[in-house]
């Protein structure tokens, strides 16, 4: 504080004159209750008297509210108090929005190179897996089998092969795929359109799926006959979702495999070898120009290509997660799945105040099962949930549910508390229940 | 016009002179006559009327209808009538009071003396002088009598209460032993002569006109501050102003009288350098006469610094 001069001090000593204000005038002063030239008059007094302030100092109430006003002497806003505080937060928004801006710019790469790595090591397993296919198909008399063993294994990879999937229509400019067995081709195939229905209604566009499909089929002569088998009824493919889409793609993959496949006179005159020969030329000219067709139907739509990439993303993580997630039931009977290999779980809400007991997880495909026949079923790692209520003739399965088996997405059996097994043979369409 | 109080014995008002109440106020004593309650107390409302004439004439002296009507609305008429009826002597009065006031006496006595003994000693006391003692022939003089509702009945009795410690302080100053005061080091010499006056009086009275031109508030927050030794919370409580409003000003008043004093002696015929010197002079070094400056001994450290002893009972009040 600023020193006083001590006449100052000297100076302010004279007293004043007049009568001192009686108790009634300092209280009303002490409360702020005077008129502002009877409160003059008290200050002009109390500015002199000694007494009377000490009087007044006794007098004032303890301090319980602090006084916020601020009436008679505003401070300045631009006072170089406000302007050094304000300065200090004018840095720290700076610094933290550059951190923010910087933190986004880098995100988005860190995420793709981890993806592309991912499908990196996808695709070499499923290059794994078509050679084995190649050598147990070679043989004419596995060809009949093809079809349920394709099934079976399309089940157990389905997580790893529909990456490749993805990633063949994610990154078109990709190195091609391997020159391969055209039987193994075709079972690749196989797998892609399980899988593509596998992916259901939230995968890719239909577009997507037929461009996939047209370019590995056209290189098989034989694919029709293939995708003929597909065509089954539905205890032996997926979910009727599912099988809608593969006629769709098997409509528009029998149109492109008639205009593209040769004059069957010629064919028929030829001998099996230059058949042969002759197929493996179609196949690379077929697949030059489906890929041509199918790049440049990508590039016209942009904005296909915009949800396409959303869907994808969206794809993208459920592969992920159906990688390397982990299922369990916690002691309460919460669903918990780890992305982490088990490192930390994240609990899943199937259904409110759903409380479960068995669980049997297959990729993507989770069933999870709980008391009074509480059934719900997953396609999708977890992301959607249906609730399935198994029955045969006539009886509802409603007793406690003990453990859930299923050794691929369609064969599974339940066991309930009271003994009762129920089965199915299509991923849940149909139950049947064991005597 | 006087009415019976509950026990008996006519109320007694104070010594002051009745002042004949205007219409105005007859008419508003009619309005506040339920609302404060008066009833109860044995006050009818021509009492309160002669109450709220005799306030306004003390406060407002010759004033119109309008200003006496609002000077009585911005009465406390609810305490005012509990306080009359109390100097009055009603009974009923006297226990609304007692529940409301007793406890909070001893909680003010604390607060001013900061002492238990001193501070029951100090409330004891003004109660003994809100009952009213024995006054001319019997009748009963109250110190509440004197209250007259332009504060709140509380802030009313913590006033006196100051007052009365004040009071007492001044009087023990006065009667501080030889014995004690030649402890404390205080040394007793021959009067001397006046000397001669060594300030300069330009310096006098520059500093006088700076002064002079000082707001009421800026002055008593100079005297509060730099005399009374106050912090700025309590200057911050007594004029309602931020704490931190306070100390701005008040470094800027130092500032701002020093530049006027020295403007001032400019214009009387100082030099820069001049003026500066003279301004820097410690008073407190000179042979001065004081004593005409001075209408009242300085109170050195504030006396709420030092402790009060209790006084005799005889001498007390």
């Amino acid at each position: 504080m600023e020193k006083l001069p001590n006449i100052v001090r000297e100076r302010l000593k004279v007293p004043a004159g007049g009568d001192h204000p009686d108790a009634d005038l300092l209280t009303a002063f002490a409360e702020r209750a005077l008129p502002e030239p009877e409160r003059s008059r008290v200050l002009t007094h109390l500015s002199r008297c000694a007494d009377c302030r000490d009087v007044v100092a006794l007098a004032v109430p303890p301090a319980t509210d602090s006084v916020s006003l601020d009436t008679a002497y505003p401070a300045p806003w631009f006072h170089w108090r406000v302007l050094r505080w304000g300065a200090a937060v004018a840095c720290v928004v700076i610094v933290g929005s550059a951190v923010f801006l910087k933190r986004e710019a880098m995100a988005p790469k860190s995420a793709s190179i981890a993806v592309v790595r991912e499908e990196q090591q996808s695709e070499q397993l499923a290059y794994q897996h078509s050679d084995r296919r190649a050598d147990v198909s070679s043989t004419p008399q596995m060809k009949e089998s093809i079809p349920s063993a394709m099934r079976a294994e399309a089940d157990k990879d389905a997580g790893q092969l529909r990456d490749r999937a993805l990633k063949s229509a994610l990154s078109p400019k990709l190195p091609a795929a391997p020159q391969a067995h055209p039987q193994a081709l075709s079972v690749l195939d196989e797998k892609k359109q399980v899988v593509g229905g596998a992916l259901g209604a939230g995968a890719a566009s239909g577009g997507y799926v037929a461009g996939m499909k047209t370019r590995g089929v056209v290189a098989w002569d034989g694919a029709p006959q293939i995708i003929a088998e597909t065509k089954k009824p539905a205890p032996e493919s997926r979910a009727a979702t599912d099988l809608t889409v593969l006629e769709k793609s098997t409509e528009t993959v029998q149109l492109e495999s008639a205009a593209a496949a040769p004059a069957p006179s010629l064919d028929n005159e030829l001998s099996a070898d230059k058949r042969e020969a002759i197929g493996k030329a179609k196949a690379a000219i077929g697949a030059m120009q489906v890929q041509g067709q199918s790049e440049s139907a990508e590039v016209s739509s942009n904005q296909a290509t915009h949800s396409e990439t959303v869907a994808q993303k969206m794809d993208r993580s459920k592969l992920r997660r159906s990688l390397v997630s982990r299922w369990t039931i916690s002691a309460d009977g919460q669903l918990q799945h780890s992305i982490d290999a088990g490192q930390t779980w994240q609990p899943v809400t199937v259904a409110e105040k759903a409380s479960f007991r068995a669980l049997s997880a297959n990729g993507p495909d989770i069933w999870v099962g709980g008391a009074a026949g509480l059934l719900c079923h997953s396609r999708d790692s977890g992301f959607t949930w249906t609730q399935v209520k198994p029955s045969y003739a006539g009886t509802n399965l409603s007793a406690d549910i003990a453990a859930i088996e299923f050794t691929d997405i369609l064969h599974g059996k339940i066991t309930t508390a009271n003994g009762e097994v129920w089965i199915t043979d299509d991923a849940g369409q149909s139950w049947r229940k064991q005597p | 016009m006087d009415s019976i109080a509950n026990d008996g014995e006519p109320m007694n008002r104070a010594t002051q002179p009745v002042a004949v109440p205007t219409a105005e106020v007859q008419r508003l004593a009619t309005e506040l006559h339920v609302k404060s309650g008066a009833a109860q107390f044995a006050v009818s409302a021509d009492d309160l009327a002669v109450i709220l004439g005799e306030v306004a004439q003390k406060y407002l002296g010759a004033a119109s209808s309008t200003q006496a009507r609002e000077f009585c609305l911005s009465l406390k008429i609810e305490e005012l009538v509990l306080a009359r009826a109390c100097a009055a002597g009603n009974e009923r009065a006297w226990e609304v009071f007692m529940a409301r006031y007793r406890e909070k006496l001893y909680e003010v006595g604390l607060q001013i003396t900061r002492e238990e003994s001193a501070g029951r000693e100090l409330s004891d006391s003004l109660y003994a002088d809100l009952y009213g003692t024995g006054g001319r022939d019997g009748v009963r003089v109250s110190k509440l009598a004197s209250y007259t509702g332009r504060g709140s009945l509380e802030g009313w009795l913590r006033t006196v209460m100051a007052q009365e410690h004040v009071n007492r302080y001044r009087r023990q100053k006065r009667l501080v032993s030889l014995d004690e005061e030649t402890e404390e080091g205080t040394q007793y010499a021959a009067p001397t002569p006046t000397p001669a006056s060594t300030v300069d009086p330009r310096l006098e009275s520059a500093t006088d006109e700076a002064l002079a031109a000082l707001s009421s508030e800026e002055r008593f927050m100079l005297t509060a501050y730099y005399l009374d030794g106050r912090t700025l919370a309590e200057i911050a409580r007594i004029v309602s102003v931020h704490e931190s409003t306070i100390s701005r000003k008040l470094d800027k008043l130092a500032k701002s009288l020093r530049k006027q004093i020295l403007a001032a002696l400019g214009r009387r015929g100082l030099s820069r350098r001049q003026a500066e010197e003279a301004i820097e002079v410690d008073v407190r070094d000179l042979t001065l006469n004081l004593r005409d400056r001075l209408a009242q001994d300085s109170p050195g450290a504030a006396f709420h610094k030092k402790s009060v002893e209790a006084p005799a009972r005889d001498g007390g009040g």
